[in-house]
């Protein structure tokens, strides 16, 4: 098949490209902090992607140049090179992409080491978990969860629909901590809360439109629970549900969503995914199909003008996601102070003191429920908006 | 004597008397090195943009720059058909630090490569671009200075290279479907 080529340099020269192509690779995942192509954990060290990688990089030539005169003899065809060097980028994202992953498994196992029983939290058997965290099942109307009363506070309790995102409760158990930790946050404040379970699938639309309603119904229906204090919160595309419940329901008080989706571009993020998570990953989040269509009938950002102006609504961001631009969001203050002429129009002031955006340094679309001080700043903005509403 | 073979033979004459010289330049005129660095310098470019927008309009340089290349490729074997030079080895006692090729030495098909890319990519990142220029006039230099190539060989590689460069860019909007094709199926795959 070579004609041109030494069969041996042929051999080494794809050596020499696969190492150079890794070096490459590690210095575009520091410098866009990529966990998907890392060898290792850039984020808070961006020089060791650069030193590995320029190593690499350096280090290939050094040897293959050094190493083989044959270079100078006659040398391979143009279509030759070109396909060595697509060969060498196969193999060198493959190697790339491999290394990542197994990187994310074994943190995954020292996680779910230290975490012991409470790693499938709240999915565990009868009578293994004690206390506040021993969340009784319900169903409800097209879907269940699970209820917890907080151990402070007086009945009836102010209430919180939890929506988990799509990912999450299908991940491994170690990456479902920050629904716990979520919960707790809440609980801690005083709130009761229903954990709404989406394991068998999310609900397509407009289907999804009525589980947000019927978990509501189904809180007002609880005798501990205050039927006029309710609020919702929502992760990643269950944001997007959360928001357009508040538009359309009376009984929201307060709605929080944490990194909802704002576009389209956001269920189709081409390399921008590998900076929340790793290639294999982001095969299993793409075969969700049905989020693209979700996000643009959901039409969540419209909905903001929908909502009534008494209603709390708190929309957070990481500052690194890699699902939602900063000039998306940058357009969602626009298309918020858009009132209907049917609402009386509050002055932009108004309107901004019950909007509450936040964008929250460092993190990215899947680390930001897992931020404690995410968790607690937004269990500390429901409790201001809803312990005292008449 | 020809002003070509003059400068050729100013070029050359060098060669062989400046050890350290004589190693970069057999360093760069190899078919390996250049041509390289100059696709990992594509792979990077097709990865760096921060944001999609940015990254689409890079991977558009990156595809540009290889039709030019595939229109510089095209445009050297018709140039081949027409007209054969020997190269300067053949007809002359040269200073030779490399092997003896045998094809034409009309155009220097190794800097019409360098040059058609460094158009393709200087049309859109003008630093890049101009340091492309430079490795690929290096390139072309190092052909003159190890014996293969006649200066007028390596001005005639830039003509068409440059020319290469400039006629796809021109035309771009014919290739528009193609690259948006490639640039969606790769980020389907998450690698654009």
């Amino acid at each position: 098949m070579l004609n041109f080529m030494i069969e041996y340099l042929a051999r080494a020269y794809l050596v020499c490209v696969v190492v150079a192509q890794l070096g490459v690779l590690q210095i575009i995942a520091a410098r866009r902090r990529l966990i998907g192509l890392a060898f290792a954990d850039y984020r808070a060290r961006p020089k060791l992607g650069y030193v590995i990688g320029g190593t690499l990089l350096v280090g290939s030539y050094i040897w293959f140049f050094t190493t083989y005169k044959a270079i100078f003899q006659p040398g391979p065809a143009g279509a030759e090179l070109t396909f060595l060097f697509a060969v060498a980028c196969i193999l060198s994202f493959g190697i790339t992409f491999t290394i990542a992953e197994a990187r994310r498994w074994l943190a995954q196992r020292r996680d779910r080491m230290r975490a012991g029983s409470d790693a499938t939290w709240p999915f565990m058997e009868e009578g293994k978990a004690t206390g506040v965290f021993a969340g009784r099942p319900v169903s409800f109307g097209i879907a269940s969860g699970f209820l917890f009363y907080p151990e402070r506070g007086a009945e009836p309790y102010p209430a919180i629909c939890f929506l988990p995102n799509q990912s999450s409760q299908s991940a491994e158990g170690s990456q479902r901590r920050h629904l716990r930790l979520l919960t707790q946050e809440l609980l801690d404040v005083g709130f009761a809360v229903l954990l709404v379970d989406l394991r068998e699938g999310y609900p397509s639309y407009p289907e999804v439109l009525a589980l947000v309603p019927s978990a509501l119904s189904f809180l007002s229906k609880q005798p501990k629970v205050d039927p006029d204090r309710l609020g919702v919160l929502g992760l990643g595309l269950s944001g997007n549900v959360a928001l357009r419940s508040a538009s359309t329901d009376d009984r929201v008080k307060a709605v929080a969503a944490l990194g909802m989706l704002l576009s389209g571009a956001g269920a189709r993020p081409g390399l921008d995914v590998l900076r929340e998570m790793t290639y294999l990953q982001a095969i299993r989040w793409a075969g969700f199909r049905q989020r693209e269509r979700l996000v643009l009938d959901l039409a969540a950002v419209e909905s903001l003008s929908n909502t009534p102006s008494t209603v709390p609504t708190l929309l957070m961001w990481g500052a690194m996601d890699g699902l939602v631009s900063p000039q998306e969001r940058a357009q969602v203050s626009n298309r918020a102070f858009v009132t209907n002429s049917e609402t009386s129009s509050p002055s932009s002031g108004e309107r901004s003191a019950l909007l509450d955006i936040r964008i929250v340094p460092e993190e990215t679309h899947m680390t930001l429920p897992q931020n404690r001080n995410v968790a607690r700043s937004t269990a500390q903005w429901f409790a201001e908006r809803l312990k005292h509403v008449a | 004597m020809s002003l070509d073979y003059e400068l050729f033979r100013l070029i050359n004459g060098i060669a062989g008397s400046v050890p350290l010289l004589d190693t970069l330049m057999r360093l760069v005129v190899n078919e390996y090195f250049v041509p390289t660095t100059i696709s990992l310098l594509l792979l990077g470019l097709w990865l760096w943009g921060e944001s999609p927008k940015e990254r689409a309009f890079l991977q558009r340089a990156v595809l540009l720059s290889i039709s030019a290349l595939a229109l510089s490729g095209i445009l050297v074997k018709a140039c081949n058909l027409i007209y054969w030079r020997p190269r300067p080895f053949a007809n002359h006692e040269v200073n030779l630090l490399f092997y003896r090729p045998t094809d034409s030495s009309f155009p220097s098909n190794p800097t019409t490569v360098g040059f058609a890319f460094a158009t393709g990519i200087w049309l859109y990142k003008r630093r890049l671009g101009v340091a492309l220029y430079g490795l690929a006039a290096l390139f072309g230099f190092s052909r003159i200075y190890c014996g293969v190539h006649y200066p007028t060989d390596v001005l005639g590689g830039i003509l068409f290279g440059t020319g290469s460069g400039l006629i796809v860019h021109r035309y771009r909007r014919l290739l528009e479907p193609l690259i948006n094709l490639i640039i969606n199926v790769g980020r389907r795959f998450f690698v654009a």
